[in-house]
């Protein structure tokens, strides 16, 4: 597991928890919304989080379609290497 | 007091900016503002060393997204999180429309308008993570009650109104409360172009007989940063001795 990969999934598992949700072990074809249940604002929070801890926000000049945990690993990896 | 909170005020080197700015650092509050030049009131603040762990400036032109976006960033790394927006800095060109420059309505709308949403929007992005916050938009007598002069002024201000409703819609499930005040004609440099016909008209006007001043707003503002608003979200509190029903 990609270093990137564990600091996304730590931070969409700590808005699970914060929100009294559970947390479940991520694969990379859950969808964000209907299997991990991540609301619009709560993707929001994962994003800036997520910023605040890798100093990136791929979402800043447009909005990438990110539908599945994998979509959103990937966006922040390729981000990361650009 | 309760603990003390990390506010942002924009615009607060003159006029009611300024007297919010000095009335929340004396309250205990940590103060953090910006303006285009520095005045002699921020330079006296940046002089007093008993304020440097509280106070935070900056200068810069609020039509400047990328050091809107900065300052926000800054203030957060000063001082570990941000409880408050106070949505003050504004520009008004008096005239009629017809005589209005291109360059004078686009600078009304980057500053009313598109400096108010980023900062929002870099606050909320900020206040969601934390789960609480409070945006308070000041906007103006004029948003809902038309004045001559004023047309693009007052659109702009309407459209703050509609952003409080929509995004106090949008962020009250997160604990964040965003709200308006809209001040009447208040005593500060932007009204100083009024007329002694003008002013007499304002007051013939209003019911509690004078113009406003900052210090009247201020009571206001404490309330809706307060806890005992914490059931109020997605209004307009209008602040003008009734001139406006």
């Amino acid at each position: 597991m990609t270093e990137i990969r564990q600091s996304v999934e730590a931070v969409v598992h700590r808005v699970l928890l914060d929100s009294g949700r559970a947390t479940i072990p991520l694969s990379d074809d859950d969808e964000l919304a209907q299997t991990i249940g991540l609301s619009s604002l709560d993707i929001a929070v994962v994003v800036v989080a997520l910023e605040q801890q890798l100093g990136i926000d791929p979402f800043r000049e447009n909005v990438p379609t990110v539908r599945t945990f994998g979509d959103l690993v990937t966006l922040y990896e390729d981000a990361v290497k650009h | 007091m309760s603990q003390p909170l990390v506010i942002i005020v924009s615009g607060g080197s003159r006029g009611l900016g300024r007297s919010l700015v000095e009335r929340l650092l004396g309250q205990g509050h940590c103060v953090a503002t910006f303006s285009r030049t520095q005045t002699e009131f921020i330079e006296q603040l940046m002089a007093e060393s008993d304020l440097e762990k509280r106070f935070h400036y900056e200068a810069f032109n609020a039509a400047d997204v990328v050091s809107l976006r900065s300052f926000v960033q800054a203030v957060h790394g000063k001082f570990g999180r941000l409880d408050a927006l106070i949505n003050n800095v504004a520009i008004a060109h008096d005239g009629l429309l017809a005589m209005t420059s291109e360059t004078d309505i686009q600078q009304m709308l980057d500053v009313n308008l598109r400096a108010t949403f980023v900062l929002a929007k870099e606050s909320s992005r900020l206040m969601l993570v934390q789960g609480a916050g409070c945006i308070i938009q000041i906007s103006s007598v004029v948003a809902q009650v038309g004045y001559r002069g004023l047309s693009v002024y007052s659109a702009t201000k309407a459209g703050l109104e509609g952003l409080t409703r929509s995004l106090a819609r949008e962020l009250g499930s997160r604990g964040i409360r965003v709200n308006a005040v809209a001040p009447g004609f208040l005593e500060t440099d932007m009204s100083e172009g009024l007329s002694d016909s003008q002013r007499e008209q304002i007051i013939r006007r209003t019911p509690l007989g004078r113009i406003g001043d900052a210090s009247d707003i201020g009571p206001c503002i404490d309330f809706l940063l307060s806890p005992g608003a914490d059931f109020i979200t997605g209004q307009v509190i209008t602040v003008d001795g009734g001139a406006s029903v």
